[in-house]
């Protein structure tokens, strides 16, 4: 199945077929995972939040796709569960009761420790991020997990222009904050692909 | 000093933890769909009253509803008292325009459970104050209490596994821009009850989760909860909850505040044990004023006695202010 499209995955998953949907577990469960520590700086609560975002996301199947891929309406999803986790996971809290303990594997001490140096990361990045207005936030992230225009604005149901205006405007102020709050602006670049238009026809 | 603000690069799931996810949300999905198939056949269970146990433990009022095994007038019955409602939110004067916040204040319970061994959990407590303007900004405060355990059992567990730190004591505070707390559109939700109830049973239908009636109320509840809902809305919802199939009554209670309210119920086990999902409301003023969950088996995880009480939210304080940091 795995040379299927997440959208014939998706439609079979419509049907009631969970082999289907566990594809797109495969998939997509990174990019979700991550997405959920950029937005918590925990490691583990990232763990239990892309658990509820696939639980939730099989519930909601009957969502139509919009687009190739299932990612943008996964990190829809995602949005929607980070927003109020606490809820979230109490909402699933006996589904979660049930995951499994993690197998008796090694650690390693290096990406113990990186981890670690991660939430450190992330907490302060996340202190700078909370200064802007949450839709701004929203776009933001969905762009870090390296979405399109077109695809932050399927999975977040916003106009195009909306989101190319939002990202501008985000991006401008989190360079403004960082350098308010004594700190170098040393992001990844992964600026959102363009890949409708012309860049630089910013919407007011 | 200045530092560098950077992004952590992304990571894996820590060894072997994507394949366990993966077969938990494969077991899961599997038990939505058997929940679906045994739901008639479980449906046929007596219901007895709460017990004694979990309203101590708790150290709230304890309910003690009054409730017939063999409930075939309960659906009539909770039709009725909720149509009560329904009439008395008709009769409020409409809400000519509602600037502001509206602030509620909630004081509740949830189970919090560790299963990293032998399973053992705790009632977290937890007060929850939340404004939110009519276009979704606002503000959200959740503290966490002192966890409790509900048996000794649980205690014991606790402390063999070395006394790890179980939740509680945690406090968040946020601020959410314009659509940041709006669920949903209330606008667009019809005030007649006969359209009102299509679109909250394909809500619920579309959820997936096989047991619609459960999960109807819990939409009710989350539209009647911490939302600006107006009185002919209000009154629409009060008519959809009564016609929500397998809806009883389980009659007048205490809520854990103290106050005389009426109790209407839907039996699920779609979370995997048998509970229901209990909405306190005052008939007379048409005011939610508390949420329950009973769990009505036993179960591995927590020990307790069912029917206990195992997560409640009482709602004591609602009105509109001016600003996210007044209170009315």
């Amino acid at each position: 199945m795995g040379e299927h499209s997440d959208r014939d995955l998706w439609a079979l998953a419509r049907g009631g077929d969970r082999a289907a949907f566990g594809v797109l577990f495969e998939r997509h469960a990174r990019s979700v995972y991550n997405f959920c520590f950029r937005r918590t700086a925990d490691w583990a609560l990232a763990e239990d939040l892309t658990s509820v975002v696939f639980l939730q996301a099989w519930r909601h199947r009957d969502m139509p796709l919009r687009g190739e891929s299932a990612l943008p309406w996964l990190l829809g999803v995602a949005v929607n569960v980070v927003r109020d986790h606490h809820r979230s996971l109490r909402r699933f809290r006996q589904a979660l009761q049930r995951v499994a303990p993690p197998a008796d594997l090694p650690d390693f001490a290096d990406d113990v420790a990186g981890r670690i140096d991660d939430e450190r990361a992330m907490r302060e990045v996340l202190a700078v991020v909370a200064q802007l207005p949450i839709r701004d936030r929203d776009v933001l992230f969905c762009s870090w997990s390296g979405l399109s225009y077109e695809e932050i604005a399927a999975g977040l149901d916003l106009p195009v222009g909306t989101v190319r205006s939002r990202l501008s405007r985000a991006r401008a102020r989190l360079r403004e904050l960082a350098e308010t709050n004594g700190h170098y602006l040393s992001m990844e670049r992964t600026p959102a692909r363009a890949t409708v238009g012309p860049e630089g026809g910013e919407e007011q | 000093v200045r530092s560098d603000l950077r992004l952590p690069p992304k990571r894996d799931l820590p060894p072997g933890r994507q394949a366990q996810r993966k077969q938990h949300l494969m077991e899961e999905i599997a038990r939505t769909l058997q929940v679906d198939r045994g739901r008639a056949r479980r449906r046929a269970r007596p219901w007895l009253a709460a017990a004694a146990v979990a309203g101590a433990a708790l150290g709230v009022a304890v309910v003690v509803p009054v409730l017939r095994t063999g409930l075939g007038g309960a659906q009539a019955e909770a039709a009725e008292v909720l149509r009560r409602a329904a009439r008395a939110a008709e009769e409020e004067a409409p809400v000519a325009s509602l600037g502001g916040y509206r602030y509620t204040r909630s004081e509740g319970a949830f189970l919090s459970t560790t299963a990293d061994g032998p399973a053992y959990s705790v009632l977290v407590p937890e007060v929850r104050e939340i404004w939110v303007a009519p276009d979704g900004s606002g503000r959200l405060l959740q503290r966490e209490e002192k966890p409790i355990f509900l048996g000794p059992r649980d205690r014991l567990r606790w402390q063999e596994s070395g006394s790890p730190p179980v939740g509680g004591g945690r406090t968040s505070e946020e601020t959410f821009g314009p659509g940041g707390l709006a669920y949903v559109d209330l606008q667009s939700l019809p005030t007649d009850p006969e359209a009102l109830f299509e679109s909250i049973r394909d809500r619920a239908e579309g959820t997936g989760v096989g047991d619609v009636g459960a999960e109807m109320l819990v939409i009710v509840g989350d539209l009647l909860r911490e939302t600006v809902a107006p009185p002919e809305l209000r009154a629409a919802l009060y008519e959809v909850a009564a016609r929500i199939p397998g809806i009883e009554l389980v009659g007048q209670v205490t809520d854990p505040a103290g106050r005389r309210g009426v109790a209407v119920a839907v039996e699920s086990d779609y979370s995997g044990a048998l509970t229901r999902q209990e909405l306190i409301f005052d008939p007379e003023t048409s005011q939610m004023l508390a949420e329950r969950q009973v769990l009505l088996e036993e179960v591995t995880w927590v020990d307790v006695q069912p029917p206990a009480v195992i997560g409640y939210a009482v709602y004591l304080v609602a009105g509109v202010v001016d600003s996210t940091e007044d209170r009315p």
